[in-house]
C-alpha cells in the first residue's frame, strides 16, 4: 500500500485531497493508500448531512473567522486544529470480503486501530458509537466512511494534543450522539491522546503494510474539487 | 434471507427496476437496506435530470457511512419520494414501496434487458 504522508497548504485542499485518491482508486488508476495530514489552523468540518444551523455557533465561527467546510463521508461535525491527526484509508472493496458493506468495513478498520492503540497505550480500548475509539469512557479518535462502487475512503482523526476547549466554542451539542456520551459537553467527552504524531503514525504505516512512500498525489483533481467544490459556499452550507 | 420480487429487475449495485411503459421506478434492494442497516439521510436526484446507466445519482447515510447510488437504467428524472427527505426509514421498513427513490423516463427501455432478473440477483447475494 502506498503512504501519502501530506499536508496541503489549505483545509479546502486536504479534504479534495482525500477525495481524488478515492476517485482514482475507484475508478481503477490509483493505488490504495494510507494519507496522514495535520491541520496547520483551526476550521470546522460538517459530516455530509449536517445541518450547519443545528451543528454550530455560525455566528462565533464567523466572528473568529473559523472556516466552515463539509467531507464527503458521514458521520458529525468535528473541529480541526493543530494537535489532530488525520488519516485516510483509501481501499479497493474487493480487497478484503470485510470491505463488501459498510458495517464489516466499519468493524474491520476499527477493530485494527482499537488493538493498535491498546498496545501503545497500555490501556484498555473500545470501539463505540458505530466509530468512535474511547479510552475510559472519552473518545479519542472519530472516524466515517465514504463508499462508491470499486473503493471506500474510510477516514478519521486521533485526538493527540487538540485545543478541546475550543470545541463548545465553535460547535453546539450535536443533533445525534451515542449513549455513552450520555450528555457531556464537549470538554467532557473527548480527551487527548498524549501520543507522539510521528509514534503513531510509523505505527498505523505497519498496521496497514503501508511501506511504498509516494511524494505524489493527484494535483490536478484536488484543484478541480477545491474550485467547484470545497471553495464553494454552495458546497460547504449547503444543508 | 432477503426479500427480491420477482416482477423487478435488479443491478449488480443493488437498485431495483420496475417498468411501466416508459417510466422506471427506482429504488434500492432489499439486500441493500440490510447491509447498510439504519438509514438517517437519503439525497435524491433533481428532477429533470439527466442520468446515464451506472452514474451515481443519489447518496444513503447509515452508520457513519456516505454511500453512492448508481442509476441502473439511462433516463430523465420525472419525479422523487420527497417522503425521504423526513423518513429515510422507509427505505429499511419498504424497500419496494413505500421506500421507492425516484422515477425516470427511460432513454431506451431495450437498456433494461442488461439487467439481472430476480433469479440472477438472489444468486447474486446469496
Amino acid at each position: 500500500m502506498l503512504l501519502l504522508d501530506v499536508t496541503l497548504p489549505t483545509p479546502a485542499e486536504n479534504l479534495a485531497c482525500d477525495e481524488a485518491l478515492l476517485d482514482q482508486c475507484d475508478a481503477g488508476c490509483g493505488d490504495e493508500v494510507l494519507r496522514f495530514w495535520e491541520p496547520t489552523s483551526v476550521f470546522v468540518v460538517l459530516g455530509y448531512a449536517n445541518r450547519a444551523a443545528s451543528e454550530l455557533n455560525t455566528d462565533t465561527c464567523d466572528e473568529s473567522g473559523v472556516p466552515v467546510l463539509r467531507r464527503i463521508s458521514g458521520g458529525g461535525t468535528v473541529l480541526q486544529a493543530p494537535g489532530c491527526l488525520n488519516y485516510a484509508l483509501v481501499l479497493r472493496t474487493s480487497t478484503a470480503a470485510e470491505l463488501q458493506t459498510t458495517g464489516t468495513t466499519n468493524r474491520y478498520v476499527m477493530e485494527k486501530h482499537r488493538f493498535l492503540l491498546e498496545k501503545l497505550l497500555g490501556a484498555k480500548v473500545a470501539i463505540d458509537g458505530v466509530t468512535d475509539l474511547v479510552v475510559r469512557g472519552r473518545k479519542v479518535s472519530g472516524n466515517a466512511q465514504r463508499r462508491r462502487a470499486n473503493a471506500v475512503l474510510f477516514h478519521g482523526t486521533f485526538l493527540l494534543n487538540a485545543p478541546v476547549e475550543l470545541m463548545g466554542k465553535y460547535l453546539r451539542m450535536p443533533s445525534r450522539s451515542p449513549a455513552y456520551r450520555d450528555g457531556r459537553p464537549h470538554e467532557e467527552f473527548v480527551a487527548n491522546l498524549g501520543i507522539d504524531c510521528e509514534v503513531l503514525k510509523a505505527e498505523i504505516s505497519r498496521l496497514w503494510k503501508a511501506d511504498q512512500r509516494a511524494n505524489q498525489w493527484p494535483e490536478v483533481a484536488v484543484e478541480r474539487l477545491v474550485r467547484t467544490k470545497y471553495s464553494l459556499r454552495e458546497w460547504n452550507l449547503r444543508f | 434471507m432477503s426479500n427480491v420480487p420477482g416482477d423487478l429487475k435488479y443491478s449488480k449495485s443493488h437498485e431495483w427496476v420496475r417498468l411501466e411503459g416508459e417510466i422506471a421506478t427506482v429504488g434500492i434492494t432489499d439486500h441493500a437496506q440490510r447491509e447498510l442497516t439504519s438509514l438517517v439521510f437519503v439525497e435524491l436526484p433533481k428532477v429533470g435530470r439527466a442520468i446515464s446507466a451506472g452514474e451515481s445519482c443519489a447518496v444513503v447515510e447509515s452508520v457513519k457511512a456516505a454511500s453512492d447510488v448508481y442509476c441502473p437504467i439511462s433516463g430523465e428524472v420525472t419525479e422523487v419520494n420527497a417522503e425521504l427527505a423526513n423518513r429515510p426509514e422507509l427505505v429499511n421498513t419498504d424497500p419496494y414501496g413505500a421506500g421507492w427513490f425516484f422515477r425516470l423516463r427511460v432513454k431506451d427501455p431495450n437498456e433494461i434487458s442488461g439487467l439481472l432478473d430476480a433469479s440472477a440477483y438472489s444468486a447474486l447475494v446469496g
